[in-house]
């Protein structure tokens, strides 16, 4: 696990980012009225299942937006002559609980790098720097189960479509040199993963700052990048951010 | 540049002096190769020193691995890769041909159609077709290390000569009696004994006959009919120690031999029809004889009578007219001009700086001093000139202040008339030519890549560098030409047409027998 | 976009790069250029692509094997490439990468496959080729090549088992393949001008293949004729140049560190050997007047052989000559190894007269057209003149020497050191196309004035090549790869980058290939 998150600073993520944890719904406030005489209240489930499907009603915050970071650990080094086997990830979600445990979201995320490289023999030029950008939008649904107030687990499915756009520059001093060579590619792919969150209500209970934190594998058909390269992105990563729940 | 030369003949100059290391060169063959007087050059030295007579005069033996030549091409024999290499002259093109093992000598035949080759690894003999190179081998007895072609191109003989260097050998018996003769056309062979250790043949004008000589015996071979018949005539009675028959002469119409043995005090006559040895006065010490241009007489130097012995060739046991020297001096060697209307007399076992010119059939002389002794004597084709190879060694009474003292030189005389020139040679020369239009002569230089060619007309000698150092030279029938064969290890000649002052050469044509189709 | 959100207002090529990774070239500046397109090897990925002047580019499909090296025709219809892929002998499914495979189970197979139009002929490799073969020679018509292993150019060969040298690939357009064992490993090949014949040059040896068509005595893909240049199985002759003269009848070669030229007669097949002067640095045909010249490094003497009887005559020159070229009017001699040597001696092969013009600088390389000579010139010292000090372009006329009101050389100095040079003979003008390292434009000269513009490139160059249809492609200095393709008719420019981006960044899978047989 630790090692994996080493890793993550330096890959590129390709999954989607986990879905923003399950909107907690605000615990009951006393009210000002007193209350009726009440008979003693009976303890344990009951109150538990009433408090949980407070929290996980679609009245409560049920809009979710998260932003994250995040880094994969791609299975094969397709990416090593471009950039570093991986880079970090920065992107957006978005979801809306229409059912309980359901809630569908959406998102995108981007990330790019570069590396330079230098030829050590003949004298045909002696450098030229690559550089990858990958964009994605997914979608897909994500199912949350909170047995504690402001803490859960969650699993979420997603479809992703990638865009990888990769430049390739043979005279990085010179603006418009012909040696700049752009190749685009796009691939879909579908994205498994599993998380854990955490909020704090915030403005009277109106906004739960939300945090989390997951694990999950990507998996993506090959990308082909002209003639150049076809990527093959796929592997595990992890992914964490923070968000509001509302 | 170039030689245009649309037809070239070239003539093998024979025999290597081996005292004086002298090739001789001449416009033809005096009276065959392998044995008797070229009329020009000194060849093994015959040492009288044991009987107290003064030595023989050196005459001419011929050399082996000389290139030989026809009317269009030059052959060279290649022993050590057992081919035949044929270099048109006109167009310098190269072919190899493979014959048998260790080709010693290549010989062409007068009228130019073959060459041929006595190979001593194989212990036969291979007639090569001029123009097709057709080879055709013929096997003859072992060991044979001399050849000698008929001058009508019709029969080759070969001998074994102890003498002589042999440059293969089969291992086989190795007989002093046998010779092979070998009809070129068609091929065959036949083998036959003859006197004791053969010194050489001498062929009749037609070729009809062949007389094989030695010391002791002649043999007498008819080819005119299917199979050669040989008929031996003896010379001596005594065969233990016979006398050394130096030098034999046949008439030209084959009927009689003139025999001169060494140290003997007359000649011997053979008739070699009836088998009759007859003996003929002749002056004391006979040393040379030679016969005229015009074949009708034969004339012998008694040295020491200091006399000339003239022999009328038809009829030899009629009285010889004899004529005395006009000096004092020990001429051992004559040589009559081509022309035939003199004789140069000289001699090159002594160190007498002197020679004559007999105006022949008269008592006329011209005695010229020379700047030195005589190794040897060339004459052109008809004697218009004469080139005289002197001897290093100096006369008894030279003086040590003379340029020429203790050098080589050469002198170029105009038998003629008195006009000369002496050069200061740097080396001994050690091969000459003449053309046959009696206008050039080229002669080569020990250690030195070059060849000198003269002009008869002016004696002034022209010094053509040559790319190595030559081994033999000759020069080509009805042109003015000279061949130089050189040495280098993958073959080179060279051809100088003296007209034009044009050199061409050939190298590697020893790389062509390598050549692999 | 998302990423423009997240990044308003930055420039989205200013990349942040916050680590560096360091890389093999991406891609191989030795193109091939072909009539179809541009042929460039991408070492990391382990592609070949081609590239077209309408900026497009496209993968050669090599069925998983990665390029190693190129041998482009040199009319740019085909291109040679040897290739290589990995093979791992356990089948076991999860190796998917060479490094999943065991090392010890990891093998390399290699074949060679010719591609033509961006596809390999014959749909795979060529059968019975080897990879190892890094050298190849083309027919004047491009419909046949010789492959073979060149060994001065073979430390990098890699090869499993072993290699047999001792033979000639020849590979046709319809790459059929004949393999013709010539006996010893080659190290040239040249075509007769009428392509029915190779000449295989070696140590030691020179063999003439008979080609698709058999002659006299010779079958079609065999040795033909064997001339060997030495008799001497110990010594290695190495030959140094050749040249195939006479509508292919002679074969020059000349041999390094002799004075030997060996004149082989591929029609007579026989061997002369001409000596020169010296070892010969450079041998022009002049097709023209039928002789060949041959100059000297250290020599300052031009030989002039004719094809006839190969006599040589010899021009004495004021400089040595290390290279040369041919020209309409005569034969353009320069030296290119020695600093202190600026003469450009154009020499008229027939008649021997000769015209110096002198360059400024010592010559770097020199090509001649019809009109105009052009030259690249290096920079003598740092610290000399303001010409000594600089790179220079020289701008010589090509005109017969005797010819009168020849213009002067005419001296361009330039800023950096030329890194190509490229030749456009128009209608009316002349032009060079010169670059300049670390310059980011094209020198358009026109050589009639020495005027000057310049066509802008996008990077520095670093090398250019003529295409097959008259335009240039230039080399740049861009690690993913850059050419740019110039019209010479109005000078645009087409630029295409990118191309060695190809899976640059993917790790190769194993092609799973099977091994090859």
């Amino acid at each position: 696990m630790l090692s994996l998150i080493a890793l993550a600073l330096a890959e590129e993520p390709t999954g989607s980012p986990p879905p923003a944890p399950a909107a907690e719904t605000p615990a009951p406030t006393a009210s000002e009225t007193p209350p009726p005489p009440a008979s003693p209240a009976p303890l344990g489930p009951p109150v538990v299942a009433s408090l949980a499907a407070d929290l996980d009603s679609p009245s409560r915050k049920p809009w979710e937006v998260d932003i994250h970071v995040a880094g994969i650990v791609l299975e094969n080094s397709a990416l090593g002559e471009f950039n570093r086997n991986g880079a970090t990830t920065a992107g957006l979600r978005v979801g809306y609980r229409v059912a309980p445990w359901i809630t569908p979201f959406v998102g995108a995320s981007a990330n790019g790098a570069g590396m330079s490289h230098f030829v050590e023999e003949g004298d045909t030029g002696d450098l030229f720097r690559t550089a990858y950008y990958q964009d994605q939008f997914f979608g897909g649904l994500k199912s949350a189960w909170s047995p504690l107030p402001y803490f859960g687990v969650y699993g979420l499915a997603q479809g992703q479509l990638v865009l990888g756009i990769l430049r390739i520059d043979d005279d990085p001093d010179v603006d418009d040199n012909p040696g700049q060579i752009e190749l685009e590619g796009a691939t879909g792919g579908l994205t498994a993963a599993l998380g854990v969150q955490a909020a704090a209500p915030v403005r009277g209970d109106r906004v739960d700052v939300t945090f989390h934190m997951e694990f999950g594998y990507a998996w993506n058909a090959p990308l082909e990048l002209g003639d150049v390269a076809t990527l093959n992105i796929q592997g595990v990563f992890i992914r964490t951010g923070a968000g509001a729940r509302f | 540049m170039r030689l245009p030369l649309p037809l070239c003949l070239l003539l093998l100059l024979p025999a290597c002096n081996s005292e004086s290391n002298m090739t001789a060169g001449k416009a033809d063959w005096d009276s065959g190769s392998g044995f008797g007087d070229t009329g020009a050059a000194a060849g093994d030295a015959s040492d009288s020193a044991d009987t107290g007579a003064p030595p023989s005069e050196d005459e001419s033996d011929y050399l082996k691995l000389a290139p030989a030549a026809t009317d269009q091409y030059v052959f060279v024999a290649n022993p050590d890769r057992d081919t035949l290499t044929r270099i048109a002259v006109s167009s310098l093109e190269v072919v190899t041909v493979e014959v048998g093992r260790i080709p010693s000598t290549v010989q062409t035949t007068s009228d130019y159609r073959l060459a041929i080759t006595l190979d001593e690894g194989d212990d036969a003999v291979s007639i090569v077709y001029a123009e097709t190179l057709e080879v055709f081998p013929v096997e003859i007895r072992d060991n044979m290390n001399q050849l000698s072609l008929s001058p009508n191109g019709e029969w080759a003989m070969a001998w074994y000569d102890p003498n002589a260097e042999s440059m293969g050998s089969s291992g086989g018996v190795t007989s002093f009696n046998e010779v092979s003769f070998v009809r070129t056309d068609p091929a065959t062979h036949f083998a036959m004994a003859v006197g004791y250790d053969p010194a050489g043949v001498r062929w009749s004008d037609d070729g009809t006959r062949a007389v094989v000589v030695s010391d002791t015996a002649l043999a007498v071979v008819e080819l005119a009919g299917d199979t050669p018949a040989r008929t031996i005539i003896p010379l001596v009675e005594d065969d233990a120690s016979p006398p050394v028959a130096e030098e034999v002469v046949l008439t030209p119409d084959g009927k009689y031999a003139f025999v001169r043995q060494r140290g003997a005090e007359d000649l011997l006559i053979v008739d070699l029809d009836n088998g009759v040895v007859d003996r003929v006065v002749v002056g004391t010490d006979p040393t040379d004889m030679d016969v005229t241009a015009d074949n009708a007489f034969l004339a012998v130097i008694a040295r020491s009578a200091r006399q000339i012995w003239s022999y009328d060739l038809a009829n030899p046991y009629a009285t010889p007219d004899v004529v005395d020297f006009p000096v004092d001096l020990p001429f051992g060697s004559i040589t009559f001009t081509g022309d035939g209307a003199r004789a140069v007399l000289y001699t090159n076992a002594s160190a007498v700086d002197a020679l004559t010119i007999w105006e022949v059939g008269t008592s006329d002389f011209d005695t010229r001093s020379l700047v030195k002794p005589v190794a040897s004597v060339g004459l052109s084709p008809e004697g218009t000139t004469a080139l005289i190879f002197h001897t290093k060694e100096n006369a008894e009474d030279a003086d040590s202040n003379d340029p020429f003292y203790n050098k080589w030189a050469l002198t170029l005389m105009e038998t003629a008339s008195i006009g000369e020139n002496r050069l200061l040679l740097p080396s001994e020369p050690t091969g000459y030519t003449v053309t046959d239009d009696d206008r050039y002569g080229f002669f080569i230089l020990d250690g030195h890549d070059l060849l000198e060619a003269v002009d008869f007309n002016t004696l002034i000698p022209t010094t053509v560098s040559l790319p190595s150092q030559p081994a033999f030279i000759g020069t080509l029938p009805g042109h003015d030409v000279a061949w130089a064969s050189q040495a280098h290890d993958l073959g080179r000649i060279s051809f100088y047409d003296a007209t034009t002052d044009a050199l061409d050469t050939i190298t590697g044509f020893e790389l062509n027998s390598d050549i692999e189709h | 976009m998302l990423t423009l959100l997240l990044f308003a207002g930055c420039d989205p090529w200013d990349f942040p790069t916050g680590d560096t990774r360091y890389h093999d070239l991406l891609w191989d500046p030795a193109v091939a250029v072909l009539s179809d397109g541009v042929y460039v090897r991408l070492g990391v990925a382990g592609a070949l692509v081609r590239v077209l002047p309408d900026g497009t580019w496209s993968e050669v499909d090599l069925d998983g094997a990665a390029p190693d090296s190129l041998l482009a025709s040199p009319d740019g219809s085909s291109v040679f490439v040897t290739t290589s892929w990995e093979v791992c002998e356990d089948d076991d499914p999860d190796i998917v990468y060479a490094s999943d495979c065991p090392s010890s189970r990891l093998t390399t197979q290699r074949e060679m496959v010719l591609v033509r139009d961006g596809e390999r002929v014959g749909g795979g490799a060529l059968l019975g080729v080897s990879a190892a073969l890094n050298a190849a020679e083309w027919t004047a018509d491009g419909t046949l090549a010789a492959l073979y292993l060149d060994p001065e150019n073979a430390t990098d060969v890699q090869f499993d088992g072993f290699l047999n040298l001792n033979e000639v690939t020849f590979v046709d357009t319809g790459a059929t393949v004949n393999r013709v064992p010539v006996g010893f490993a080659p190290e040239s090949v040249l075509f007769t001008a009428d392509n029915r014949r190779a000449v295989v040059l070696s140590r030691s040896h020179v063999a003439v293949i008979d080609l698709a068509t058999a002659s006299d005595g010779c079958d079609a893909w065999s040795v033909c004729v064997t001339y060997p240049l030495t008799l001497d199985s110990d010594q290695a002759i190495t030959p140094n140049d050749v040249v195939i003269v006479a509508d292919g009848r002679y074969a020059l070669v000349s041999v390094e560190s002799s004075t030997d030229l060996y004149v082989l007669d591929l029609q007579a097949e026989s061997i002369d050997l001409l000596e020169l002067a010296g070892a010969p640095s450079v041998m022009l045909e002049d097709t023209v007047n039928n002789r060949t010249l041959v100059a000297y490094a250290g020599r300052p003497q031009i030989d002039v052989i004719e094809h006839e009887f190969f006599e040589l005559a010899s021009i004495a020159v004021e400089e040595p000559a290390s290279s040369g070229v041919m020209t309409p009017a005569g034969a353009l001699f320069y030296n290119d190894q020695q600093n202190g040597y600026k003469d450009v001696i154009m020499v008229d092969a027939l008649s021997g007269d000769w015209a110096e013009q002198r360059a400024e600088n010592p010559v770097i390389e020199l090509r001649a057209g019809a009109r105009h000579a052009v030259a690249t010139m290096r920079a003598e010292s740092a610290s000399g003149d303001f010409y000594d000090s600089h790179y220079a372009f020289g701008i010589f006329t090509v005109a017969a020497p005797g010819t009168e009101d020849v213009p002067e050389a005419v001296t361009l100095v330039l800023e950096s050191a030329p890194v190509g040079f490229a030749t456009i003979e128009g209608d009316t003008a002349d032009y060079a196309l010169l670059l300049l390292s670390e310059l980011d434009t094209i020198l358009k000269v026109r050589l009639d004035d020495a005027s000057a513009v310049a066509i802008e490139l996008p990077a520095p160059p670093v090398g250019i090549a003529t295409t097959p249809d008259g335009g240039f492609v230039v080399v740049q200095d861009s690690a993913l790869g850059m050419l740019s393709f110039l019209d010479p008719a109005d000078d645009a420019v087409t630029t295409v980058t990118g191309f060695a981006t190809l899976r640059f960044a993917e790790t190769p899978i194993l092609p799973r290939r099977a091994a090859a047989e």
